[in-house]
């Protein structure tokens, strides 16, 4: 599995149905990915598709030597990163308009993660510090190597590591039995 | 509401041709000041040294201008041998005229008011081994000078001036003076 970069190759070459192939495997996963940072759905996936069109704007930018994956997930990282450090006035949202994001929020992560254990786990990284959660959740969920996921957190490998053995720890208190499986 | 996916991908596309465009406007920007640019850099490069130089080849000329006018080239030198009856001779050579006419000049520059001018009472005969030096432009008036071993006696400006050794040889090369 090349995690899109053929498929980005072939879009490079001009095939257009190839991009839809990268973004089917690949969007949802980055929008649930920066929601992770910014906790606001329509921010993610506004920032979600800022990365993408990275993609046809920067083509020379990736080099294949990461798998794209990789790649649009540090992209993605920085522009959370970005993002909540510009974004210092706090909103307010309507109770309906709540409920609605919380809704899509949901559909989000059934169709991230298909697995009804998957998702006890998510719910439960929800308590757990950013950059524990972001190591599960890369190595986890989105099933990237360790190397991957260091280059994506921008940490070494070692870091990445550590911050796992931590979350394992953290995660076992908080699901008891479940936490056992992880 | 979350997008549909043929909503995100049109977002996508519309996303980026519009940075494409911001990205093609800013490079115009940037090559329309390359020349500008450029342009400055060379006027600073050749223009403004080069009228630095003019300004002082211009100066140089009007110089040499307002010299040549005051007296005109020299057109021929006539030398005479004080203390010797009828010792007289004249220099034609142009070379030798113009070599002259520039040991003069530099023995002008330097030239100032005499501690104790020649004395003009002397007798011919206590004169020998001293020359009249006239030199006769070719419009206004000639100049004539006293040369005394080493010094030079500028009978028009009543000033004197010290010859080097080398001077010395040159005149006495010019005018043909046993050394």
């Amino acid at each position: 599995m090349d995690n899109g970069a053929c498929s980005y190759r072939r879009f490079l070459d001009g095939d257009e149905s190839a991009f839809d192939e990268i973004m089917k495997e690949l969007f949802d996963g980055l929008v649930f990915f920066i929601n992770g940072y910014v906790h606001d759905l329509h921010a993610a996936e506004d920032l979600a598709i800022d990365v993408f069109s990275d993609l046809v704007v920067h083509k020379s930018r990736y080099n294949f030597k990461v798998t794209l994956k990789t790649y649009l997930f540090m992209l993605g990282r920085s522009r959370a990163l970005n993002y909540r450090k510009h974004q210092r006035v706090l909103s307010f949202t309507e109770l309906s308009e709540a409920e609605n994001a919380l809704c899509e929020e949901r559909t989000l992560e059934e169709t991230v993660l298909v697995d009804e254990r998957r998702r006890a786990v998510n719910a439960a990284l929800a308590k757990l510090p950013d950059p524990m959660r972001v190591a599960v959740h890369l190595i986890y969920f989105e099933e990237l190597s360790y190397a991957e996921a260091a280059k994506v957190m921008k940490k070494t490998r070692k870091q990445v590591d550590n911050l796992l053995y931590r979350a394992k720890k953290e995660l076992r208190t908080l699901l008891g039995e479940d936490g056992e499986q992880i | 509401m979350m997008r549909s996916f043929e909503e995100r991908k049109a977002e996508i596309f519309r996303r980026s041709e519009k940075r494409i465009r911001e990205q093609r406007h800013r490079r115009r920007i940037l090559l329309s000041c390359v020349p500008l640019f450029l342009c400055v850099l060379l006027a600073a490069i050749f223009v403004l040294p080069g009228r630095g130089t003019n300004e002082s080849a211009d100066r140089e000329s009007q110089r040499a201008e307002a010299a040549e006018n005051a007296s005109g080239p020299i057109a021929s030198v006539h030398v005479e041998a004080l203390g010797q009856a009828g010792a007289s001779w004249e220099i034609g050579d142009e070379k030798a005229v113009r070599a002259l006419s520039r040991l003069f000049e530099s023995a002008q520059e330097r030239s100032e008011e005499p501690s104790f001018p020649p004395d003009s009472s002397l007798a011919q005969a206590d004169r020998i081994g001293d020359f009249r030096i006239t030199c006769v432009p070719e419009s206004g008036e000639p100049v004539s000078c006293l040369l005394e071993n080493e010094t030079l006696y500028f009978e028009g400006s009543g000033k004197t001036a010290v010859l080097t050794v080398e001077e010395q040889a040159e005149l006495a090369r010019i005018l043909q003076l046993p050394q």
